[in-house]
């Protein structure tokens, strides 16, 4: 079930220069949340900015409120533009329209029993991946979790702290060298696939970043051969599926077209990391 | 209240439709909007052949509006008529599917098989400016699109009215010097009604990248930034044909649709305001009554082409 409702905003604080932590309180929503579903917020009423602003779920937070149980929904966001710097200056008790849950959120059914698994960000891309590693630790305790989490500099790492309070063993990279290894995150990645030993359960991998970033992690995937996950970021209308506005080129795989157009928004955001056909 | 209007032989309960391609195929609101208490559902337009659509990015926002390049992305005739149709036609409103062809025997061939399976009504696009239609006559090989010429307007609507039964509603573009010629043009073809107005041609540079914010260059203008152009097409056009106008162009608002209704526009379509608040057609057919009640008008007939200068 989809629904367009009021939030309240609770608290819209900040974390480093320029990313803040959103969290909302509404009905229904948050009882629906799967990690990766993000949700379609609009600001305000008016023309300008126009459209809603696709926003990821980072966490369900569950806060107590008179002896009952409230879910809230977080969200940590990077100020860019427009809609972001109108975003930051809302204040606790305002109230914002959120349309959700949308997308297919990621898959864990795949999992297969003791299988290690690695997370990798990009950027931004780390704002899902922590609500993954909540569900995940709390589903299956004795999971074992690596993340590999990219920057390009040591002041703008966020939520690394988080994952580490999951249980998640955390490996940073950043563009700079100004914290860990210096370079592009699905390096680091490959650097440590390579110490895998030959009798080890193969790991397999959730990515979310942006696309050149995904399209390498998915190059040290095939490279070993491991199955996975990946999240997209792409220019939306709608949210829900209609303007066709959001698409991402994936295998046909019918195999009589040289490719199919899915839809970011309801065919994802989640896709099979051998799903999708990288452009130059 | 009466609230039924007419575009040709097609009755639509009230005058509030959801434009082409901003609605999908209706499944995709169907847990936000009372699909079966709309006036009419334009389909997302279609094609005889399946069309993959332009690369990304396909959207960009710009100061109270948006731009588009899809490039019309669709299954094709036969998988609309066979998987989407069944579904649309179980909604209790009108039904009117969106064609774009590159032939005016292209266009008879979607339209005649469109007729077989009981569709009542087809909106012709001839006005999308993200594709190019190419050997047209008049063009001299360049490519453009039919709504840009009068003689090419009349002579597809021409062609296609003598081969069906079905209400005709020619979609125009407003990237013209005159658009009533080419409204004139379609009516003595043989148009049951006229839809209006299509996007804008437009285009946006990111100054960073120096690059387009469209992979297409160029895309169509859409949202509040196009109203007051659409409501002086819609004005014009009622003045000078005699057949309704199905009149759209940034309404966000029941205040919105009034004013094209007043401008002349017998039925309105929502479009890009579905994707800011998706059950903004609710509203819109709510705040038209009340309107019409608070002003005393017991028919929204009376209200078309009502305002005086
Ligand atoms: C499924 C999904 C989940 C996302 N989750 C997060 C998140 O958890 N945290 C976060 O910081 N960002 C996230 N983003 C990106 C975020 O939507 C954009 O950064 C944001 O919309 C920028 O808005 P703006 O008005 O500040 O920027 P402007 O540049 O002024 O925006 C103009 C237009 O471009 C769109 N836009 C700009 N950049 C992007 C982008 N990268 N992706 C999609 N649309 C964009 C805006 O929505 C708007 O329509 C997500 C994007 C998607 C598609
Ligand atoms: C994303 C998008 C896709 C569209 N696709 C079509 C289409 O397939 N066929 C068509 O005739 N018009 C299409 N349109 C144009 C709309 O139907 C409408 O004429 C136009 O957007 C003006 O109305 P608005 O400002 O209310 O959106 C599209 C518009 C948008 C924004
Ligand atoms: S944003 Fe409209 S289809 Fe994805």
């Amino acid at each position: 079930m989809l629904y367009d409702l009021k939030a309240k905003i609770e608290k819209n604080q900040q974390l480093s220069a320029s990313v803040y932590y959103l969290e909302l309180s509404m009905p229904k929503i948050p009882a629906k949340l799967k990690p990766g579903h993000f949700v379609h917020i609009r600001l305000m009423h008016t023309n300008d900015p126009l459209l809603r602003r696709p926003l990821s779920v980072n966490r369900i937070v569950e806060r107590k409120l008179k002896n009952k149980i409230i879910r809230n929904i977080g969200i940590v966001y990077k100020i860019v533009g427009k809609g972001t710097n109108l975003l930051k200056e809302m204040a606790a008790g305002e109230q914002v329209d959120v349309l959700g849950p949308l997308g297919n959120g990621f898959e864990l059914a795949c999992l297969k029993p003791k299988q290690p698994i690695i997370l990798v960000s990009g950027g931004m891309g780390i704002a899902p991946l922590v609500f993954l590693a909540q569900t995940l630790s709390k589903a299956i305790p004795e999971k074992q979790i690596t993340a590999f989490l990219g920057m390009d500099t040591k002041k703008n790492l966020i939520l690394a702290d988080n994952l580490k309070k999951l249980g998640c063993a955390v490996h940073i990279s950043t563009d700079d060298g100004s914290q860990g290894f210096k370079g592009y995150v699905s390096e680091l990645l490959e650097k440590k696939l390579l110490k895998l030993k030959p009798n080890e359960l193969n790991p397999y991998i959730y990515a979310c970043g942006p696309k050149p970033m995904l399209k390498a992690v998915g190059m040290v995937a095939a490279k070993f051969n491991l199955s996975g996950q990946v999240s997209l970021d792409e220019m939306m209308g709608c949210g829900i599926g209609a303007c066709l506005g959001c698409v991402i080129k994936t295998v046909d795989l019918k195999k009589q077209q040289p490719f199919v157009y899915k839809r970011i928004c309801k065919d994802g955001p989640v896709f099979g990391i051998n799903e999708i056909l990288w452009e130059e | 209240m009466q609230t039924s209007v007419r575009l040709g032989k097609l009755k639509l309960k009230n005058p509030v439709t959801v434009a082409s391609g901003t609605f999908g195929y209706a499944q995709e609101f169907k847990e936000l909007v009372d699909l079966n208490a709309l006036g009419a559902i334009i389909t997302k337009t279609i094609t005889l052949n399946p069309r993959l659509g332009n690369p990304v990015p396909r959207l960009a926002e710009t100061s109270s509006g948006m731009l588009n390049a899809i490039g019309l992305q669709n299954e094709g005739l036969d998988n609309f008529i066979s998987i989407k149709l069944p579904l649309l036609q179980r909604i209790k409103t009108k039904i009117i599917v969106s064609v774009s062809a590159n032939s005016a025997e292209e266009f008879i061939h979607c339209v005649q098989a469109l007729e077989k399976v009981n569709v009542e009504a087809v909106e012709l696009n001839l006005s999308c400016p993200n594709i190019k239609y190419a050997k047209l006559k008049s063009s001299k090989g360049k490519a453009r699109i039919f709504a840009q010429d009068e003689n090419d307007t009349f002579s597809l609507i021409n062609a296609v009215a003598k081969k069906t039964n079905l209400v005709l509603i020619a979609k125009l573009s407003p990237n013209v010097t005159d658009i009533t010629g080419i409204a004139m043009a379609a009516e003595k073809a043989g148009a049951h009604a006229l839809s209006l107005v299509n996007t804008f041609s437009a285009m946006a540079i990111d100054i960073n990248t120096l690059k387009p914010r469209l992979a297409n260059v160029n895309g169509g203008l859409s949202g509040p930034a196009i109203k007051p152009i659409a409501v002086k097409m819609v004005y014009d056009v009622a003045q000078a044909v005699n057949i309704p106008v199905l009149g759209m162009g940034g309404i966000m608002n029941s205040d919105d649709a009034v004013e094209f209704i007043l401008a002349g526009a017998t039925a309105i379509g929502v479009g890009t305001a579905n994707f800011v608040q998706p059950n903004v057609s609710m509203e819109i057919i709510k705040g038209i009554e009340q309107y019409c009640k608070k002003n005393n008008i017991k028919d929204i007939n009376k209200l078309i082409g009502m305002f005086r200068v």
